[in-house]
């Protein structure tokens, strides 16, 4: 049935519609790239310019109070890995930059998502948009009179007269089709690819194998558009009747899939109060995370157990800063209360996702933008490893400057102590390794399974519109 | 008669509550040219779908080579070479890319020396075959249709309407070749309306009215006034 792919070939290149389509994704596609490139280059010049400057502003902060020192803070920034480039994700709306100090786990200013919806409903322009959004429809025109158009003509009687089978012309149709989307493709892939190796953040390993999924992971997504577009085709009979219906599941699927997903979300697991998530926190560093005392009780049974430690009679009498105790007791307290907090918060990010799931029974586009945003690191999932990252090191600096505190301030007020360069110097500077693909796959598996049960769906359309041919004849 | 090459047994269709062939029984051996003679709806593309199986008989069957198409129709398509009223061809291929398509689709890759001879005796136009299909007139459409069956060496040929619309010129080279074809043993069976050239190219003339055969003729003994009446009783009677 090679002679069916060959000779649409053909017909594709000879009416040009190979090179309108080719050309047309392909300007998108550098034009996205383009875009891309801007925005990532320009974040990473400004993320090293910063993160040079804050730890020089860090180093030179003077002599100060370690407490001080922990309120002069640094920032923890977050590299955008060259795979961002391909598909931004949640990176957008998601913070890249987070202030770190005592007492708080900062969360880094996001941008909201619904202030984007006037300027792009479908999301960020980028490689991964023209590919998930236009490209489906540009499969479905072009497959729309692939049969259709055959029986319209006469040929598909012709074709079947002269001994091809309607289950192989079925299945002949889309492997042509496949051949054709692949030369559409081959070139974005190939800019995309170009980008990526290229980019400012330079390659690794991860990054080239998370690129080579991202290939894969589209090659499904485009396979699943084309064997729905093949096997309507085939069903419809009629071109124009075809392409109604095409446009229809392309509707359903790719612009209202992710708008249903956010509404099913927003009923599901309705967003906390951003206020009242604080105020619960500060409520329970106050009276305690329920079990534990209130802050009166739990410093007085500090002061006790410290007496006791030391064998001491009075604060005065201590070994070590009673004020860096006391701090230090407060900032490992507020640990706990973070734990608990954040742990509920992103327990309810993932009953969201959850929820966004079920809009993938009548879009896959809901799953698979899970799929391709955290094959590219740019996912929820990755921009909570990074503000995880960042939470550890602020505990780790903070713990540190806290023990400098209690060994080197008995006596004195934690204002009537103070540490130089070299105690800076010590701390750390926030360093962020992105993780490597498979560890955080578990966010974006059931939605590639969800994708892989797509594309057999897919294929079953196909073979029933397969046999239905040749059961109905021409 | 030799074996029966096409053979309708009690063969008849219905659609919905519309009886389109009722209890049609025919055969066509080797070397015979059946011309199937009738109005439009008197059920000849129908008995002709009902032998490439493009539809089931309601009862009765289409037998080809003594295979049931209903039951193995790729096996009996793969008999049969096929002449649609109006030849359908890819426009931006050329002819010879349009010829070689489907023969590779019969599994019978083309060979240039014998298409050439088939269509040196179809006289389509030299240097034609290389030009897009597009551009081609219909009496050039339906003689690279035959050349498509021809090049399938079937062993019997349905032509459903082939002389329709062409030119006195056109019509008389694709005649001469269909008897041509006949005489080297393949059974041609034709669907027409047109009763001077099925006397003209048929060894047997089948005239179908409302879905049934009601007559079959040996054209050679048919004399002018007999071709008139049966114009008049068959086929002028429909506009009444």
């Amino acid at each position: 049935m090679s002679a069916i792919a060959a000779k649409d070939w053909r017909e594709f290149v000879r009416d040009r519609r190979l090179v309108i389509a080719a050309g047309l994704m392909l300007v998108l596609a550098l034009l996205a790239l383009a875009l891309s490139w801007q925005r990532v280059a320009s974040h990473e010049a400004d993320r090293a310019a910063a993160e040079a400057g804050d730890r020089q502003t860090w180093l030179e902060q003077g002599e100060q109070n370690p407490h001080g020192a922990a309120h002069f803070a640094s920032w923890a920034f977050r590299p955008l890995t060259p795979t961002a480039l391909i598909d931004p994700g949640a990176t957008p709306y998601a913070p890249t930059a987070i202030w770190l100090e005592a007492h708080s786990r900062n969360t880094g200013n996001g941008r909201p998502i619904e202030d984007r919806a006037a300027t792009l409903d479908l999301g960020e322009f980028s490689l991964a948009w023209v590919l998930q959004t236009l490209a489906p429809l540009l499969v479905f025109v072009l497959a729309a009179g692939l049969v259709a158009r055959e029986r319209e003509r006469g040929t598909l009687r012709l074709m079947l007269a002269s001994g091809a089978k309607a289950e192989a012309i079925v299945r002949a149709k889309a492997g042509g089709l496949a051949r054709i989307m692949l030369a559409i493709t081959a070139p974005l892939a190939l800019a995309g690819a170009a980008a990526v190796l290229l980019a400012p953040a330079g390659m690794t390993g991860d990054q080239a194998l998370r690129l080579v999924l991202l290939g894969g992971a589209y090659a499904l997504w485009l396979g699943l558009f084309l064997a729905i577009g093949v096997a309507v085709s085939a069903l419809a009979g009629r071109t124009d009747r075809a392409m109604l219906v095409l446009a229809g599941v392309w509707l359903i699927a790719v612009p209202l899939g992710p708008r249903l997903a956010g509404t099913i979300a927003d009923i599901a697991a309705p967003n906390s109060d951003a206020r009242a998530f604080w105020a619960q926190m500060d409520a329970d560093f106050k009276n305690g995370l329920p079990g534990d005392p209130d802050a009166k009780t739990r410093s007085a049974a500090l002061k006790e157990a410290t007496l006791a430690k030391y064998g001491a009679a009075s604060l005065e009498e201590l070994p070590v800063s009673w004020d860096g105790v006391s701090l230090d007791a407060s900032e490992r307290y507020g640990y706990k209360v973070f734990d608990r907090r954040f742990a509920e918060l992103h327990a309810e990010q993932d009953s969201q996702r959850a929820a966004m799931r079920l809009a993938a029974l009548v879009s896959p586009l809901a799953a698979f933008q899970n799929v391709s945003a955290g094959l590219a690191g740019t996912d929820l999932a990755h921009h909570r490893h990074f503000t995880d990252a960042a939470e550890a090191h602020r505990r780790v600096a903070v713990n540190q400057l806290n023990a400098d505190l209690i060994a080197n301030g008995a006596g004195k007020t934690y204002e009537g102590y103070n540490a130089d360069r070299r105690l800076w110097e010590a701390v750390p500077a926030f360093a962020y390794a992105p993780p490597g693909v498979g560890v955080l796959a578990g966010a974006w598996l059931l939605d590639l399974a969800i994708l892989l049960a797509w594309c057999l769906g897919g294929v079953g359309l196909l073979v029933f519109a397969g046999r239905r041919l040749a059961r109905e004849g021409a | 008669m030799t074996e029966a090459l096409l053979e309708a047994r009690d063969l008849t269709k219905d659609y919905g509550a519309a009886r389109a062939l009722d209890g049609m029984s025919f055969r066509v051996g080797a070397g015979e040219i059946l011309c199937l003679l009738g109005a439009n709806g008197a059920g000849k593309t129908t008995t002709i779908n009902l032998f490439l199986g493009f539809t089931a008989p309601t009862s009765g069957a289409a037998l080809v080579a003594g295979r049931e198409v209903a039951a193995e129709p790729e096996a009996a398509r793969a008999l049969l070479g096929y002449v649609a009223e109006v030849v359908s061809l890819y426009p931006t291929l050329s002819g010879a890319e349009n010829l070689a398509f489907f023969c590779d689709l019969a599994g019978r890759p083309a060979d240039p020396a014998q298409r050439d001879a088939i269509l040196a005796r179809l006289r389509f136009p030299q240097g034609a075959i290389n030009r897009p299909a597009g551009e081609y007139s219909k009496g050039m459409r339906q003689k690279l249709g035959l050349a498509i069956a021809l090049m399938k060496d079937a062993r019997a040929i349905l032509l459903d309407e082939p002389l329709s619309g062409l030119d006195p010129a056109a019509a008389n080279d694709l005649v001469e070749v269909l008897r041509e074809t006949a005489a080297g043993g393949t059974a041609l069976l034709i669907s027409t309306h047109d009763i001077f050239r099925a006397k003209d190219v048929a060894t047997r003339i089948g005239i179908m009215r409302h879905g049934r055969m009601v007559d079959m003729i040996d054209p050679a003994g048919l004399s002018g006034d007999e071709l008139d009446r049966l114009y008049l009783t068959h086929m002028a009677e429909r506009a009444a």
